[in-house]
């Protein structure tokens, strides 16, 4: 380079110097190319209204979506941190307070936006908002005759990238008070927020249409004393025109029915770029101090459940900016565990170290990724630990948008809309490589059949557990072509069996081939459910050495044990599915496991609610 | 036969990699970091979008400049019609070597695409193929430009600064 080509560089990067690299923000980049994607779609729209009225001259066509899009306005309100009014002094410090004696704590208190506030049945409701970090969050508080309190939030990517004037962020979440001296649910309640334009939400449940209330760009719906298990179906947004939007929303799950799936693919890339040999998170080899020490009130948290004791454990923050916080620890008996801390619970996984990133198709994650979040919230937890390899993450959404995953000290955390599922995670080395991927399906699997009108329910397995409990598992051909199925006595108040279910085909490509979902009585343990097609059969390794096959029939399988207890919480250690040629191909390790009505009788815990009875 | 398109990937890598450059010479055009950032966004939102109409007959990355520095110009218009290089230096100081003050009001007095080129090259560090892509012109005319350009520079500094 001449003197005069380095006279000019320097004096430019003393002019306009590098600037800082913490503007980055991929994700703006991909909300900006949809969001000018749709407005080209709209504007199409409009031409071929303009042109089918040219040539049919007598038939008016309303561009929908274009109206749509201008009547129900943005969501300005809510990023521009304008919803609502500021909350009063005392509810902002009654928030400061509790957020202090939180386990998730703010760096700083976020100012607290009044949203709603209303009466039903003898129990009060507050909504309130407030941002922290990249999240927009709603804090629903009940009081009365009835008292409950969730906090439930949105990214805020989904606001900018959304299309639908609507955003549910809890839908059909309990509201439990005292009815004739018994504990019920008086109400159930769905809330979210709304763009400027939406002056009215609807939901409807399977016999009732639902009229909610709008205010503070935000709408709250209260279902008084609902039906047992009876789940919203449908939302919908109208505003002053009376034009009406449908609005996209996750069912709520009800036992084992978690509501229809979205029948999308996963997008991203599907195949590794480079296989990683010996992948390690060497700072937990090592022990050395990364994030910060647990607080001690979460240690005593931790400790509740009886698993292996914990030789070294560091809290972990994935995103600083961010309020998730991850628990990792080493146990004695060579496990690691993750666990997730969230504003009320701590809730995680564990997996035999050595084991952490031996699967070849998930090469650089170990611990997975789990879903987490309360039952009608519309986001779920994604959680986990990556190897050195990592240098960078990428979430790819079955909607079509990307978002940069943040990791810091291999830990990765990030809340993905139910809505979105399924959900690629993409692991990136140094070159920029692929070495790691993990598909999560869509986790409500699917119910949109029925069981066809002109057949029968055929018993397929009939079993007798050791405590004398009988279950059996029937079949019937179901509207959609594929089986539906049901495990009876199907009692909702014992949260026995299951009600008919009807999941669609889906590719078993990224599922685990015999995770069979379990319930757990006083006397007996029943293992029942779906296994992978090419699985021919199942093998339970009983604690006693005992191992005992079952043979599927249809792709179902059910299986009764002794029930867990104290002495013996966990009477299977292993489910191992076999193809035909014998070739182990499946494997649920439940050594881990942990029977939670065991834990609930230990610690004097309400029942848990049967879904949440299994790993 | 070449390809057609260009992977969202390999865009996404350029971005990550490449950000604050894409900045800086976008705030060189528009004036201030936000509007440079803002500009980077859209630029890159453009080529997301355009992506499919991408024929490898050059660099992508050339491609993607020339996405990032329309973006720019087109901000710089919707802001005002001045030129920015003059109001840019709120961090070159008046300790700065005395050639600073000249070359500034050379940059700032070169026709658009000259002043470009001379962006790319020595912000970007950009070879003179690319540069003729970012800005549709012929690689000969990148290099006429930047002689040019370094001829303006002789002219317009002192010998003891800079040597013949």
């Amino acid at each position: 380079m001449t003197s005069s080509e380095e006279t000019i560089r320097s004096v430019l990067t003393r002019t306009v110097p590098l600037p800082p690299d913490s503007g980055r923000n991929w994700d703006d980049v991909v909300a900006r190319s949809a969001a000018t994607a749709r407005i080209v779609r709209a504007r199409r729209l409009v031409y071929a209204v303009v042109l089918a009225a040219t040539v049919a001259t007598v038939i008016a066509i309303t561009p929908l979506g274009a109206v749509i899009a201008r009547g129900f306005g943005d969501f300005s309100g809510w990023l521009s941190g304008q919803a609502g009014h500021p909350a009063s002094t005392r509810e902002q410090q009654t928030f400061a307070q509790e957020s202090r004696h939180s386990w998730v704590q703010f760096p700083k208190t976020p100012a607290l936006r009044s949203l709603i506030t209303a009466s039903r049945d003898g129990v009060r409701y507050e909504l309130f908002g407030y941002r922290t970090g990249g999240s927009y969050c709603l804090r629903l508080v009940a009081s009365g005759a009835a008292r409950s309190r969730y906090t439930s939030c949105a990214l805020r990517s989904d606001l900018t990238a959304r299309s639908a004037p609507v955003l549910p962020v809890l839908v059909d979440a309990p509201i439990n008070g005292k009815i004739a001296g018994r504990i019920s649910e008086r109400a159930s309640v769905s809330f979210g927020i709304t763009s400027d334009g939406v002056a009215g939400v609807r939901a409807r449940t399977k016999s009732r249409g639902l009229k909610g209330i709008v205010a503070g760009d935000s709408f709250l719906i209260v279902y008084v004393l609902p039906r047992v298990g009876e789940r919203t179906r449908s939302i919908s947004a109208s505003d002053s025109n009376g034009d009406v939007a449908a609005i996209p929303f996750a069912q709520a799950p009800f036992e084992n029915d978690l509501g229809p799936g979205t029948a999308r693919r996963p997008l991203g890339p599907w195949k590794l770029e480079r296989f990683v040999k010996g992948a390690k998170i060497s700072w937990l080899e090592k022990r050395e101090p990364r994030g910060r020490a647990v607080p001690e009130r979460l240690l005593r948290a931790t400790r509740v459940l009886p698993l292996s004791a914990p030789t070294f454990e560091r809290l972990l923050a994935p995103d600083p900016n961010g309020t998730k916080r991850l628990i990792v620890s080493l146990r004695k008996n060579g496990y690691v565990c993750l666990d997730e801390v969230s504003a009320g619970s701590i809730g995680g996984s564990c997996g035999p170290l050595k084991q952490l990133f031996s699967d070849n198709w998930i090469g650089a994650f170990g611990a997975g990724s789990m879903g987490g979040g309360l039952g009608g919230s519309q986001y779920m937890t994604n959680v986990g630990l990556v190897s050195d390899d990592v240098v960078r993450m990428t979430l790819f959404l079955a909607t079509g948008e990307r978002i940069a995953v943040p990791v810091k000290d291999n830990a990765f955390g990030v809340d993905v809309a139910r809505t979105a599922y399924p959900i690629r995670l993409v692991a990136y080395d140094r070159d920029g490589l692929v070495i790691g991927i993990n598909t999560i399906p869509d986790l409500a699997g699917g119910s949109a059949g029925k069981p066809a009108k002109d057949a029968a329910w055929k018993p397929a397995f009939h079993v007798r557990s050791p405590g004398g409990e009988t279950r059996t598992l029937s079949l019937v051909r179901s509207t959609t072509g594929g089986l539906c199925w049901k495990a009876t006595p199907f009692v909702i108040g014992r949260g026995s069996g299951t009600p008919p279910l009807c999941p669609d085909e889906y590719s078993w490509e990224y599922r685990p081939p015999v995770s069979l979902p379990s319930e757990v009585t006083g006397k007996s343990m029943f293992f029942y459910g779906r296994v992978a097609p090419f699985v021919v059969r199942v093998a339970f390794h009983l604690v006693n050495g005992e191992i005992v096959s079952v043979i599927p029939r249809h792709g179902y399988v059910l299986m009764a044990v002794g029930g867990p207890t104290k002495a013996q919480p966990r009477p299977v250690r292993m489910i191992v599915g076999f193809d035909k040629n014998g070739k182990e191909v499946g494997r649920e390790d439940l050594r881990e496991w942990v029977s939670l009505d065991v834990l609930a009788r230990k610690y004097h815990l309400s029942p848990v609610p049967k879904g949440q009875a299994s790993k | 036969m070449k390809k057609k398109g260009a992977r969202l990937e390999e865009i996404e890598r350029l971005y990550s990699t490449r950000y604050q450059h894409f900045v800086q010479v976008a705030r060189a055009v528009v004036g201030d970091e936000a509007t440079a950032h803002d500009a980077v966004q859209d630029g890159f939102s453009h080529a997301i979008r355009r992506r499919g109409s991408f024929r490898a007959d050059g660099p992508l990355e050339a491609w993607v400049w020339r996405a990032v520095v329309n973006a720019a110009i087109s901000a710089r218009r919707r802001k005002s019609a001045f030129n920015p290089f003059e109001i840019v230096p709120d961090t070159a100081s008046d300790d700065g070597p005395g050639a600073d003050k000249e070359i500034r009001a050379w940059i700032a007095a070169l026709p658009e695409r000259q002043r470009l080129a001379v962006f790319l090259r020595y912000y970007a560090d950009l070879d003179y193929r690319a540069i003729a892509t970012t800005l549709g012109i012929e690689t000969g005319t990148v290099s006429a430009t930047l002689s040019a350009a370094h001829a303006a520079l002789r002219r317009s500094i002192s010998p003891e600064e800079v040597s013949p």
